[in-house]
């Protein structure tokens, strides 16, 4: 995206922006922001005074964060938050006791994601981190499943700089995540309509251009609680169960469905 | 889920106060959660859940946010989960539990393995001798409970494929540890609460971008009562070029947490060597 940035605002001058002027649905109303992002990114108080006034009150800190890394919410509105996050060099990157790291870098794997939200993000400080675009498509009608080919178009190689936006557009666009060359803090406004929460994210294999698996948060948890019902098996379950396997919106939630239909109360829903 | 159940369950829990016993959390709260387990209020839970699926797509099932809470206050949280074998994509590592939790398995069979220590332990600081010994590795059906006591105990299910309702306590310690699987022993301490978890992360974000002004803010921080946040927040304000860094230290020197006390005295070391050069 291409945006010339007003003069620096604070975060409360950003939100009642956004409160007034976007609309989650139009990806123009998204795209419009740009320049108030640039302003708050223009803005090098504003952040650390967030933390250090969030951070008087540890017991409260990020409340209702579901998070697990560096990731701080900001606030947001109705199908929008606006986060900071840190992106730490590779030498600094956190890891689990297994070894597994805590940050979205896969860049070794080649493994690409893309998002059920769109993110409109720049560079608020550090070098910023380069990312590997694409764009992709399923190959036929139906829902992509593990192990699907899909068509992927590489679109360059990019660094998230200061006073650079990204647009990353909810589903199309997947990118692969490498490592900042320092650590890093972006700011990205997350746009989540409620309908996109029934989509899926997916992963890709970059050299193979397939699916390795899908994702989001919202079908996984429909999936869960699908495989709940068919673990218990009470006979209240069945009609609820038919009427998803045979209604939702996912395919993935409907297999589901299907699957705890016929194996717990033999009945074939095909 | 029962309220009349889960009210008294949180009336029980309560008066149980900060970090009970193990044998006091299993006389209090077993008896409660026992009957909680047999009302079988998860099935119209479940079954509520499920109509609401039906009729709304994007509806979503349990309490704050948590798909599997069936209930959940600041003393306690009940959770239902289907367990599957995670045998094939076990980690090399295993990890203790902050919490005391009950544990019931209302379907299916499942392998469970369960590892203790032998000694009492400390989750706040890593003894990498206190090694795990295995305790017990059996299946498990139906009405079968597990205890487990917080920091001293780790349970895994291995096999099989069940349904587990698991009453958790409010948090015991702030830590845990993570084991090597094959030597059972401990590699590392772990912060077992999020919150804390957020907050040094949020430090780690602050030290880059912060200036010393930010650094005077962080006084109460170096109070906390979890000694990673202590010392996290200590290292910023030092390199957010605190002026009395150097009093900070040897204040450090008297920290409860012995790995901070070392800390602050490698750090003072270095800097008097670098002083003496």
């Amino acid at each position: 995206v291409t945006a010339v940035a007003a003069d620096a605002i604070d975060l409360p001058e950003y939100f009642a922006y956004l409160k007034a002027h976007l609309d989650v649905e139009d990806e123009r109303s998204i795209l419009a922001t740009a320049p108030m992002l640039l302003a708050l990114a223009r803005n090098q108080r504003f952040l650390p005074r967030y933390l250090t006034e969030a951070l008087a009150n540890p017991a409260r800190f990020q409340e209702g964060n579901g998070y697990a890394g560096p990731v701080v919410i900001l606030g947001g509105g109705d199908g929008y938050m606006v986060r900071a996050i840190g992106w730490p060099a590779a030498d600094d990157e956190r890891r689990t006791p297994s070894n597994l790291g805590v940050h979205a870098y896969d860049g070794v794997a080649q493994v690409a994601h893309n998002h059920n939200f769109s993110i409109l993000s720049t560079c608020y400080s550090g070098p910023g981190y380069e990312t590997d675009l694409y764009e992709w498509e399923p190959i036929g009608d139906r829902e992509p499943e593990p192990g699907d080919k899909v068509v992927m178009r590489y679109r360059g190689r990019q660094r998230l700089e200061p006073g650079q936006t990204i647009f990353y557009r909810a589903f199309k666009d997947a990118h692969v995540q490498y490592e900042a060359a320092a650590y890093s803090v972006t700011l990205n406004l997350l746009v989540h309509p409620a309908v996109e929460d029934l989509g899926d994210q997916y992963y890709f294999d970059v050299k193979n251009h397939e699916i390795v698996l899908p994702g989001g948060l919202g079908n996984d948890r429909r999936v869960q609680l699908i495989q709940l019902a068919a673990s218990l098996g009470d006979p209240a379950f069945a009609a609820p169960l038919a009427v998803i396997a045979d209604a939702h919106p996912s395919a993935r939630v409907r297999t589901a469905a299907r699957q705890a239909v016929d194996s717990v109360f033999g009945r074939s829903t095909a | 889920v029962s309220t009349l159940q889960t009210d008294a369950l949180d009336r029980a829990l309560l008066t149980l106060g900060r970090a009970p016993s193990f044998t006091r959390f299993c006389e209090t709260a077993e008896p409660l959660f026992d009957e909680f387990v047999a009302g079988r209020s998860y099935v119209p839970w479940l079954g509520e859940a499920l109509d609401d699926l039906a009729r709304n797509a994007s509806a979503k099932a349990g309490v704050g946010g948590k798909p599997y809470h069936l209930w959940a206050t600041m003393h306690g949280r009940i959770a239902i989960v289907t367990v599957q074998s995670k045998h094939a994509g076990n980690p090399n590592t295993l990890t203790g539990h902050a919490y005391h939790r009950l544990m019931k398995v209302i379907a299916g069979d499942v392998r469970v393995t369960r590892w203790r220590h032998p000694q009492r332990v400390d989750p706040g600081v890593l003894d990498r001798r206190a090694r795990l010994e295995i305790a017990a590795d059996e299946w498990c059906s139906a009405g079968a409970t597990l205890r487990v006591e917080a920091g001293q105990d780790v349970v895994e299910f291995r096999e099989g494929h069940g349904v587990v309702v698991g009453l958790d306590s409010a948090p015991i310690h702030h830590t845990r540890w993570a084991y090597d699987r094959a030597s059972l022993a401990p590699i590392a301490v772990v912060v077992a609460d999020a919150t804390i978890g957020r907050i040094e992360h949020a430090l780690q974000m602050l030290g880059e971008i912060g200036s010393s002004e930010d650094a005077a803010a962080l006084d109460g921080l170096m109070k906390n009562h979890v000694h990673s946040v202590r010392w996290s927040a200590l290292r910023v304000a030092l390199k957010l070029g605190r002026s009395d860094g150097q009093s900070l230290l040897e204040r450090a020197l008297e920290d409860p947490h012995p790995h901070i006390r070392n800390a602050a005295a490698s750090a003072l070391g270095y800097a008097a060597a670098g002083r003496r050069s």
